[in-house]
């Protein structure tokens, strides 16, 4: 009874069958999330990674600007385009509002993201994809990423980070 | 001191009736303010009108979340918090004026972010993530509140113990119900000083007496405070579920053991839940997120499950005892629809568990995260929680509030009846409109998804104007529900007929006897609920294969 | 006597404090210290790294 003492025996009480039943279910199915998270790790292909270092805007940004000098191909609305070979690390650079550099990618190549901020926490929501990740000042992110698709994406910001949030927009161009 | 309760026979301590006034008229306000805050929002987003300027947009947008998840969920909270440790026990309130203390700090901290935030000293959402810097003020504000409402949860804690000494309420555990509120009570001391320790230094920061404040380790203090608190709400919400299950139908909990057991996974559990906003941020390590959203939180979820059979399996029993027998479902077609707090009740529960559980624990696994945080989708989770759920549960008791507290007979009874239904479908449209919208990648708080002014343009997929169009209605639908509950609560509250005796009260809102004891037979006990709680996981499972599915698909990351 | 037959969860579920102090120290634990202990063991990044990304042509 909601509002009163308990019967005395209350704890004695046997379950009724449907309810056992019903727990038991559920804690089937309680177990098997618990299952297929741990076990994603291993079987899964998109895992958020487990590698992070410790930074500073003025040390990643030191870090962003000889990456892109190396694989610069052009230049776009005063953004740098970079075309990074497979298997290289790549750095990306939130700054309220942009994202930098525009990326030209490679179809089944992979790439070391390396993710930061400069000032404010962004956030990484690569589209059409609906793939979103939080990015913090200090932090490098290390994501590494395997498109495999092929045309044009979008990094839009979806991390609340000023009245300019929504001019935060970047490129990725993913090539065949 | 005391006065006897012609309507329930209990032991009324008077001091107390004030403050539960009080907290409840404050919760209602709040409520009011929260909802028209949130159309406006709406109508920003939706961007065919697209009616707020852009820094209008996020001051509302803060304004609008903090006043409806703390102010009027808490405030309301602290109402059922002095109800359920003074009046269910037969017992008195330690030192009232404390409680009064109490109030006065949670108003004046609400007033002082309410002008923060709308005099622009605060543009930094409720969530204000360090770097992001707010006028000290603001977090002055929070703290008084949260102060505050420790204070009543100290008081809460206070009560139960004297009375308990004074063996105000017999001889025994506490009655389900408070020991409901005992959880959220706990619950609420673990999110609540959280909040003290990371609104002080960021004050001390805002204040230019700290240098600096490290990113991540606000976003898992905050967390601990911010999502703590609404595992508070959910217990609070499925307290006065059990409480309006033996009111309107006289269900009680088929076993007890199994509730409180439940009650109590919920202690060792359900706050580490809050790792689940952090899935995709850098730090802390994936093991660190799958412990705490993974084994513990399930404990918890099996918890909710468990409750999720126990409150309808108390009101199939009951009535199957009064004689409605017939095939599965015959108890359900003769429940009390007539009344609001039932209604109330048995909505909040199908839409909690079908929308706000379903989205909540898949959304909160670590690896199909990534496919939402911070989209539309996570707004459309909670609204099918905290609104659907908590809200509507509130909202619906409010209803045995006002006859038992403030002694008045409920004005336009009609109204109050169709209320919980427009409510419910108007929450339930925006929910799965904002689920849907944010599958399609579209973010929440973000005040023009066209991308205006921004060096590239990016368009969503069309369909999603489809979704905004159902969201806008059903934003719209839900907010004039929540008028006319107002409407109906405010005409009441001065204009009502006084309740003068029990059976003024039957009329409208009976206190139903209990039906007669069960007898002893093999089969099922509530083989209807059965079917349901079915129902349920089959389309859980479903909803999970999607998501898993849907993530296989993605870029490859690790 | 009768008590004496109370299990130790019945006895544990009629007693607040204990419920409190259990419940935060577990969120504590679990939750609070364990997560900012990962934000403080955070490693640099590594110089070899630095070097072959400032280095090269
Ligand atoms: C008529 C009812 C309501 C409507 C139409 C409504 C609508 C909205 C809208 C449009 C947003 C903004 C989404 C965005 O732009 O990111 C929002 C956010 C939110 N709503 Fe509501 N809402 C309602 C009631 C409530 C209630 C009762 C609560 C809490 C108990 C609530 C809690 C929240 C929270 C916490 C947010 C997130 C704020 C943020 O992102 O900072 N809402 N709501
Ligand atoms: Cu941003």
């Amino acid at each position: 009874m909601a509002l009163t003492v308990p019967e005395k025996g209350w704890f004695q009480t046997k379950i009724a069958k449907d309810e056992k039943a019903w727990i038991i279910i559920a804690l089937i199915v309680c177990l098997s999330l618990f299952v297929l998270m741990a076990g994603w790790h291993v079987v899964g292909k998109q895992n958020a990674s487990s590698i992070v270092y410790d930074t500073s805007p003025d040390e990643f940004y030191k870090l962003s600007q000889a990456n892109w000098r190396k694989y610069k191909i052009g230049e776009e609305e005063g953004i740098p385009v970079v075309k990074p070979p497979a298997g290289s690390d790549v750095f990306i650079l939130a700054t309220t509002w942009r994202w930098e550099p525009i990326l030209v990618l490679k179809k089944g190549a992979e790439y070391r993201f390396h993710i930061s901020s400069m000032d404010l926490v962004h956030g990484f929501s690569l589209q059409p994809l609906n793939m979103n990740f939080v990015i913090h000042p200090q932090y490098d992110y290390v994501l590494t990423f395997k498109p495999t698709s092929s045309g044009d994406f979008r990094i839009i910001c979806n991390e609340f980070c000023g009245f300019g949030h929504h001019t935060m927009i970047g490129k990725i161009t993913v090539e065949e | 001191m005391f006065m006897k309760c012609d309507l329930t026979g209990f032991n009324v301590d008077k001091r107390v009736i004030p403050l539960i006034k009080a907290n409840a008229v404050a919760a209602t306000v709040s409520l009011l303010l929260a909802v028209t805050a949130a159309l406006l929002v709406l109508l920003t987003r939706w961007q065919v009108i697209h009616l707020l300027p852009v820094d209008w947009y996020y001051r509302i947008l803060t304004f609008h979340g903090l006043v409806a998840l703390v102010v009027w969920v808490v405030f309301w909270e602290m109402a059922g918090l002095y109800f359920s440790s003074t009046v269910v026990l037969n017992a008195r309130q330690i030192a009232p004026w404390l409680g009064w203390l109490s109030f006065v700090l949670m108003v004046a901290g609400t007033g002082i972010c309410a002008f923060t935030i709308l005099t622009g000293r605060a543009d930094v959402l409720f969530t204000s993530y360090a770097p992001l810097k707010a006028n000290p003020l603001h977090y002055l504000g929070i703290i008084l509140f949260a102060v505050g409402a420790l204070i009543v949860c100290g008081l809460f804690f206070a009560n139960l113990i004297v009375a308990k000494k004074e063996k105000t309420y017999g001889d025994g555990p506490l009655p389900l119900f408070t020991f409901g509120l005992l959880t959220a009570a706990i619950l609420a001391v673990g999110t609540l000083l959280p909040g003290a320790v990371i609104f002080v230094p960021t004050f001390l920061w805002s204040l230019g007496l700290i240098e600096t404040m490290n990113s991540t380790v606000y976003r898992i203090v905050f967390w601990g405070f911010g999502h703590a608190s609404q595992q508070l709400n959910v217990a609070a919400m499925i307290s006065v579920w059990y409480l309006v299950a033996f009111l309107a139908v006289g269900g009680t909990s088929i076993n007890e053991k199994v509730s409180r057991g439940a009650f109590f996974l919920y202690l060792i559990g359900i706050n580490l839940a809050s790792a689940h906003h952090l899935l995709t941020d850098p730090v802390p390590s994936p093991s660190w997120k799958v412990f705490n959203t993974g084994y513990f939180m399930y404990l918890a979820v099996l918890a909710s499950m468990i409750h999720a059979f126990a409150v309808p399996s108390a009101i199939e029993s009951a009535q199957r005892r009064r004689g409605f027998t017939k095939g599965l479902f015959d108890w359900l077609k003769n429940a009390p629809w007539g009344n609001p707090a039932f209604s109330s009740t048995f909505l909040a529960l199908v839409g909690f568990g079908f929308i706000g559980g379903i989205t909540g624990v898949v959304n909160g696994m670590e690896q199909t995260n990534m496919i939402v945080h911070n989209t539309l989708a996570i707004t459309g989770h909670f609204k099918g929680t905290v609104v659907i759920g908590t809200t509507l549960t509130f909202m619906g008791v409010t209803y045995y509030l006002l006859p038992l507290i403030f002694r008045k007979k409920i004005s336009f009874f009609s109204l109050a009846k169709i209320q919980p239904w427009v409510t419910w479908i108007g929450i339930a449209m925006l929910s799965i409109g904002f689920s849907i919208i944010g599958y399609l990648g579209v973010p929440r708080r973000h005040w023009d998804i066209t991308f205006s002014g921004g060096p590239f343009t990016y368009t969503f997929p069309e369909i999603a104007d489809l979704f905004w169009v159902v969201s806008v209605l059903g934003g719209t639908i839900a907010f004039i529900g929540v008028l006319i509950w107002v409407f109906v609560v405010v005409s009441t509250v001065f204009f009502g007929k006084p309740v003068k005796s029990k059976a003024d009260m039957d009329t409208q809102m009976p206190i139903v006897s209990q039906p007669p004891a069960l007898e002893h037979h093999k089969g099922f006990v509530a083989p209807g609920t059965f079917v349901l709680t079915l129902i349920f996981i089959a389309t859980f499972i479903i909803y999970a294969t999607l998501n898993w599915g849907w993530l296989s698909a993605l870029w490859e990351v690790r | 006597m009768v008590e004496d037959k109370t299990s130790f969860l019945e006895r544990l579920l009629d007693r607040p404090i204990a419920l409190l102090i259990m419940s935060n120290a577990i969120f504590a634990v679990s939750y609070f210290i364990w997560g900012v202990m990962k934000v403080w063991t955070t490693s640099p990044i590594p110089e070899a790294l630095k070097e072959t990304i400032l280095g090269g042509k």
